[in-house]
């Protein structure tokens, strides 16, 4: 928190000097959010009655957003940013020192980039997210993105992953199967214990497009990330969509990891848009993004098939409705020379697949909202029947909301017999605009299972937004 | 456990609201055009389309302000003189009787001029979008195009303002523009306007473009928003998808009540979309080793740990089905939200004083040159560099 005054001075001084050289068409935007939430949950596994309170939070979160557009008059040049600084007063003194991955207090910069767009080219500077078929990702650096008239374009981007450890960084995006830092395995001495993980991991990546030809769009990417000069993530990409509209649409997409030399992620959708009914199917091979910094990115583990049907009715009036028929397939990849092998599908064993379904409606009408969710799923992890009800009232023209949530769920954990119930739990929300620019919401949340018993959670938020 | 009693209150009231809700939704009249783009409307008129244009009236004859009509915030409906072409409104006022009928009742029904000063008030608020009606009756668009036959009409409502597929008959991105700031306001930051005060601005059903964002689309939407990223970011910023893909506060619309109590199952059916906002190595391991979940805590903390697995034995020692082998080869995006990889390298390293299993996959060898020489420091954690090289690694 101490390094916190210098990037906030400076912060204030690019403010200063955007507002400084402001054109009359220049717009600039302030969006704040306060959050401040109070619970705790207490054990449910038997802790000492000396010792029951498992995850107590107090913590408050302060967003700000500074942005502008239109920097020089006439040209789409803008500055967008937003800033979380935050600090949970429940947590005991001494537990976040001792776990990797929690802390007690931060601040990170989410995004913050300059971007200019003209005709087909987009630049964008700073720190921003990426997203393609394969990962979502965050990174410090240039994208710059190009797309002529015929519909043929490139994109090129590099920077710097943002990790967990950097300053005001954020570990949402970083690769996974590592630790954010291994200062805590180094102190003590573990074996294996990895000083490069904080190391500043560039990337690069690169994509050719094809944009919105008759329907048709394509792109074929590459994407490699160095880690301490080791290549911690290479992949590429292949995307392709169809869609005029209503009738057939489709996406699909594959991202192959050129280090293992197999696919990674693969997903494809057919949809079929009409206008009182829509139906889509969608497969999908999904695998965790793993770091090649960890070990586990060479076991032998195998990714999971999923398949989903969904009819979406919409009747003409404020109602909808949707059916959804899910199904998993939790492939393996053992060792035939492993003692387990045999066992994979053997009595006892867990299942390889899940399936399930679930059906719902939705209802809007003028000031009034409500929808109703039914799932169930069974399968590989366990049984699990979810209902959800829930409505709202906007009164006065959004100045004030009431809400309401009420859910029921049984469930059976196939690995933990004692998750395994009836839980109910309610939950109002209100909100309140003060001005046109702020609005103040207050949550409360009421539980009752098996396993708590009954806990209560609250949350207050605050929200500013403003232009200047 | 639940007392009964309270159970049967929530059980009870969860009824009555489902009941509520299903009721006041059946019971709801149609409407199917977005309010937020054409507000809800008051119109104490009485009117007849299709009587005048058997009369011999055109769109023309009542709407001729339209053809110079730049800007949605016109309104061009006839006012008192385009009646009187017809109507002897006059001569109505005073009682007498004129062919066509003129008196005040005629077109405002219910209204006694010598009750009240003016007819009830018309509430038309304009509709959210860009439009001018000048350019497309220069472009030769019929009026019947954009609102339909009115042969059959009545009263003209919202009803008879187009939707978004009916534009797109021609704004189809060659005879005419098919950017969505075309038509739609857009924010300073040239995206979309989406919150107007009469409703939220969101892709209906049978919208044009595919894009309906319909019950539960928090859950569904990855496939659009990865490969067509573009398309969000015209009503989007980034900070509306870090709410939820980085956010600290729990998505209500995402995560039911008691989700922390409940989420294992459900994490073990969907632990790829729980990726997506968080990492498993921070977020979830974190929480699981102060809770004491995560076996690798710090040692102040393992006081806390608690099994979860099944029996050790069947889990670790016996070769059998339920052994976490199976469990890990199908899943181990659950196993890495809970162990940090010395958990897996006490049994699994080479330089493991306990035990050296092998976890490799079939074939790995041949393929481990090539892994080495990308990077070698996961190798390194579990092997020696002479090992590595004996092994045909180097």
């Amino acid at each position: 928190m101490e390094d916190l005054g210098r990037p906030l001075g400076a912060l204030c001084v690019l403010g200063t000097s955007l507002g400084g050289a402001a054109s009359h068409a220049s717009a600039f935007q302030i969006e704040a959010r306060t959050e401040a939430q109070a619970y705790q949950i207490r054990a449910w596994r038997g802790s000492t009655p000396d010792d029951p309170v498992l995850l107590p939070r107090r913590r408050i979160v302060q967003y700000l957003g500074l942005n502008a557009f239109e920097l020089a008059t006439g040209q789409d040049l803008g500055f967008e940013s937003n800033l979380r600084i935050w600090a949970d007063f429940g947590l005991p003194k001494g537990d976040a020192a001792r776990v990797d991955g929690l802390k007690s207090e931060d601040a990170e910069l989410l995004h913050a980039f300059v971007r200019y767009a003209n005709g087909g080219f987009e630049g964008r500077l700073g720190r921003q997210l990426y997203s393609d078929v394969g990962d979502l990702i965050a990174f410090d650096g240039l994208r710059v993105r190009y797309v002529s008239r015929l519909g043929l374009g490139a994109e090129l981007y590099g920077g710097r992953w943002v990790k967990g450890p950097a300053t005001f960084g954020s570990s949402a995006y970083q690769p996974d199967g590592t630790g954010e830092c291994d200062s805590r395995r180094l102190d003590a001495g573990v074996a294996g214990a990895d000083p490069s993980l904080d190391a500043m991991e560039p990337v690069v990546g690169a994509r050719l497009l094809l944009e919105g030809v008759k329907g048709f769009s394509a792109s074929a990417g590459y994407r490699k990330a160095l880690s301490d000069g080791k290549t911690d993530i290479e992949r590429a990409t292949v995307e392709a969509r169809y869609g005029q509209g209503l009738g057939l649409n489709v996406l699909a997409g594959l991202d192959y990891d050129l280090l293992l030399a197999k696919p990674a992620q693969a997903r494809a959708q057919v949809r079929w848009d009409a206008t009182r009914v829509a139906v889509s199917v969608e497969a999908m091979r999904l695998s965790p993004v793993l770091s090649a910094d960890s070990i586990w990115y060479y076991f032998a583990w195998a990714p999971r098939d999923e398949a989903r049907v969904r009819v979406d009715v919409f009747p003409v009036g404020p109602l909808r409705f949707y059916v959804q028929g899910l199904g998993s397939k939790y492939n393996e990849n053992v060792n035939p020379e492993m003692g387990i092998a045999a066992q994979v599908d053997a009595e006892g064993a867990p299942k390889s697949t899940n399936v399930g379904g679930s059906a719902g409606g939705a209802y809007r009408s003028g000031a009034f909202r409500s929808s109703l969710d039914v799932t169930y799923q069974t399968g590989y992890g366990g049984d699990q029947l979810w209902a959800d009800l829930t409505g709202g009232y906007t009164f006065d023209r959004e100045r004030f909301t009431l809400d309401a949530r009420l859910s029921f769920a049984n469930v059976t954990d196939s690995f933990n017999p004692r998750l395994t119930g009836n839980f109910y739990g309610a939950q109002v929300w209100a909100s309140r605009a003060l001005t046109r620019a702020a609005r103040l919401s207050l949550v409360v949340e009421q539980n009752i299972n098996p396993f708590t018993d009954s806990d209560t959670k609250g949350f207050l938020l605050f929200d500013l937004k403003a232009s200047l | 456990m639940l007392p009964r009693q309270n159970r049967h209150v929530l059980l009870a009231l969860a009824a009555l609201a489902l009941c509520a809700g299903a009721g006041v939704a059946w019971a709801a009249t149609a409407r199917e055009r977005s309010l937020a783009v054409y507000p809800q409307q008051h119109v104490p008129l009485r009117f007849d389309h299709a009587q005048h244009l058997a009369a011999g009236a055109d769109c023309a004859t009542c709407h001729d302000a339209a053809r110079k009509s730049q800007s949605a915030r016109d309104l061009n409906l006839p006012g008192h003189e385009e009646c009187e072409t017809c109507h002897d409104i006059e001569a109505g006022r005073q009682g007498k009787p004129t062919d066509p009928p003129s008196n005040c009742n005629t077109c405002h029904p219910g209204f006694d001029p010598t009750v009240r000063k003016e007819p009830a008030k018309l509430n038309m608020p304009a509709a959210n979008l860009k439009f001018s009606h000048q350019l497309h009756v220069d472009k030769k668009a019929e009026c019947s195009v954009c609102h339909g036959e009115m042969t059959d009409v009545k009263l003209a409502t919202r009803n008879q303002l187009p939707k978004m597929a009916t534009c797109f008959k021609c704004h189809d991105g060659n005879v005419a523009s098919n950017t969505c700031a075309t038509c739609h306001p857009t924010e300073p930051s040239g995206r979309i306007r989406i919150a107007f005060d009469s409703g939220l601005l969101r892709p209906m059903q049978g919208n044009p473009l595919g894009l309906d964002h319909g019950p539960r689309y928090e859950f569904n939407h990855a496939a659009r928003a990865t490969s067509d990223r573009l398309t969000c970011m015209q009503c989007h910023s980034e900070s509306y998808c870090q709410t939820c893909h980085d956010g600290m506060q729990k998505p209500l619309s995402i995560h039911p009540n008691d989700y922390i109590t409940l989420h294992p199952v459900q994490a073990r059916a969907g632990t790829p979309r729980c990726k997506s906002c968080h990492r498993a190595q921070s977020f979830c391991a974190a929480c699981h080793e102060r809770v004491g979940v995560g076996m690798d805590a710090d040692r102040t903390l393992r006081a806390r740990n608690q099994k979860v697995h099944p029996d050790y034995a069947a889990w670790v020692e016996i070769l059998g089905p339920q052994h976490h082998g199976i469990a890990a080869s199908r899943d181990l995006g659950s196993c890495i939200s809970c162990h940090r990889e010395e958990s897996c390298m006490s049994c699994h390293s080479e330089l493991s004083p306990r035990r050296q299993i092998n976890p490799h996959p079939a074939g790995f060898a041949q393929s481990c040159k090539k892994l080495a020489s990308a990077n070698d420091r996961a190798c390194l954690k579990c092997h020696s560099s002479d090992s590595l090289a004996a092994k045909g690694c180097r």
